[in-house]
């Protein structure tokens, strides 16, 4: 259940803790009645301010995934899955696909690899 | 000087010097494999023949101070017992309780020194840590509620003999030692509600340094690996260095039980024993096992270090860095833990520490 963090990322350390928590969520690597580390404890391995981790606490917490338990500590729920046919939702996931693509491409990610892995990746969503 | 006293005085100053020698001529290799003479470099670099250069030059410079603070030392003795006329400042080194220490020191300084020209040496081959941190999620921290309860009762039973010294007043020797050298107690002081008390905040302070440092250990610092074999080793590192802190607390308690209900010196000298030997033992484990308990792991490619910036460290000794939330971060020569000198928290504990001696002056 690992959590992984480039600190050299351009990306918000707070994000990166977010996104490779949500994955482990979605993933089910963690589940309802499962605890996270204490905001201290994740703070000093990462190596970061207690303020950073807290504030992703909070917006996995915002998400419904979490929930804060006293002395800062957090406990996976149960989450209530919401409606996906709300408004915009497809829109933004067509939106941040065709970025992260662009990106990727515009980093040297190559076309055919790039294909690959989507394809792999809705294989895998598929089976799920 | 009797021959059995040059004897007496020579054991407890001599052994020091060399098992602080093996000491320092292992350190070298206990560290992380990615760190070298205080400095990040890639893992395959201690055993490299620059590497194995550097670490020859170091143990010969430390070997040769202490055979040289080991003859001084035999030298002054014997002088001093009237085997031959030696310089009284010679002598003085065995007669004046003050300058006893100097070959210790000596010792200590030119394996410093050694160590920073190592340093030196290192540094242009210095590497980036990498920036990648993999924390595993589901690795549980040491418990910290049964090492609490084992820190609270050395304080505790501190305390019960306070209360028992109080209300005991007239029960106690007029005379209570607060030192003891290899044949007995050497210094004594009258029991007076000044010194009494001055006794009692001495190791008081004491045992909430070793307390404190403790749980600095489980709560303020970083867990360099979670995740596999290694997860697994570093906290059973952390468990030897916690079971070696709470020994020393345990420990420091005893000369005052001795000391104030007047125990026959038999108990003391045991302690004399027993004390040095239980600490030898455990430091000897935290050695065999490397610091975070890396020794014997299979050396990977990727430049981990110790997860701290080489521009944090002065010369690998001294860690400074504010964005840092650990007070206390393994030290980069050296099996154990030192202070992130940017923690307000360090400061005060290093003003507590620095208290200790001062007190110890008041006896």
């Amino acid at each position: 259940m690992l959590l992984t963090i480039d600190l050299a990322s351009a990306t918000p350390v707070y994000r990166q803790i977010v996104d490779g928590v949500r994955v482990l969520l979605v993933n089910r690597n963690l589940a309802p009645g499962d605890h996270l580390p204490t905001v201290r404890r994740l703070a000093l391995d990462l190596g970061v301010h207690f303020n950073t981790v807290a504030q992703a606490y909070r917006a996995l917490a915002d998400e419904g995934w979490i929930e804060l338990a006293r002395r800062n500590g957090a406990r996976v729920i149960q989450r209530v899955m919401p409606d996906a046919q709300q408004a915009g939702l497809a829109a933004e996931f067509q939106r941040r696909l065709e970025e992260l693509i662009a990106e990727l491409r515009a980093r040297g990610y190559p076309p055919s690899r790039l294909g690959r892995d989507l394809r792999r990746a809705a294989k895998s969503l598929e089976e799920s | 000087m009797e021959p059995l006293s040059v004897m007496m005085f020579l054991l407890p100053n001599i052994w020091p010097l060399f098992v602080n020698a093996i000491w320092q001529q292992a350190i070298p290799t206990a560290m992380r494999p990615g760190l070298f003479f205080g400095v990040t470099v890639d893992p395959r670099f201690r055993e490299s023949e620059l590497g194995r250069a550097i670490r020859r030059r170091y143990s010969l410079v430390v070997w040769t101070a202490t055979l040289i603070a080991a003859a001084i030392l035999t030298t002054a003795v014997f002088a001093a017992s009237g085997v031959f006329h030696g310089p009284a400042a010679l002598t003085a080194l065995v007669v004046d309780r003050r300058l006893q220490p100097l070959p210790w020191i000596l010792q200590l300084a030119v394996a410093l020194w050694a160590y920073v020209r190592g340093n030196r040496a290192t540094r242009p081959h210095a590497m980036q840590p990498s920036s990648v941190i993999k924390v595993d999620l589901s690795a549980k921290p040491a418990a910290i509620s049964p090492t609490l309860v084992l820190l609270v009762l050395p304080i505790a039973s501190l305390a019960v003999l306070a209360v028992w010294t109080a209300t005991h007043w007239r029960d106690l020797p007029a005379r209570f030692a607060v030192h003891w050298a290899f044949g007995g107690p050497d210094r004594w002081v009258a029991t007076t509600p000044a010194h009494v008390a001055t006794w009692f905040s001495f190791d008081m302070i004491v045992c909430l340094v070793l307390a404190l440092v403790t749980l600095g250990v489980l709560q303020g610092s970083r867990r360099i690996m979670t995740a596999g074999e290694a997860g697994l080793r570093e906290l059973r590192f952390r468990r030897r260095v916690v079971s070696l802190l709470i020994a020393a607390e345990y420990f420091s308690v005893f000369p005052v039980w001795a000391g104030l209900l007047g125990l026959p010196s038999a108990a003391m000298k045991l302690w004399q024993l027993v004390f040095p030997a239980t600490m030898l033992v455990l430091l000897a484990r935290l050695l065999l096992v490397g610091q975070g308990g890396t020794r014997g792991l299979s050396v990977s490619n990727t430049v981990v270090g110790d997860r701290t910036a080489d521009r944090h460290w002065t010369w690998g000794l001294l860690y400074f860095n504010r964005a840092d939330p650990a007070f206390l971060v393994e030290k980069r020569f050296g099996v154990g833990y030192t202070f992130n000198l940017a923690h307000p928290f360090a400061w005060a504990l290093l003003a507590l520490i620095a208290v200790i001696p001062l007190i110890g002056k008041l006896l």
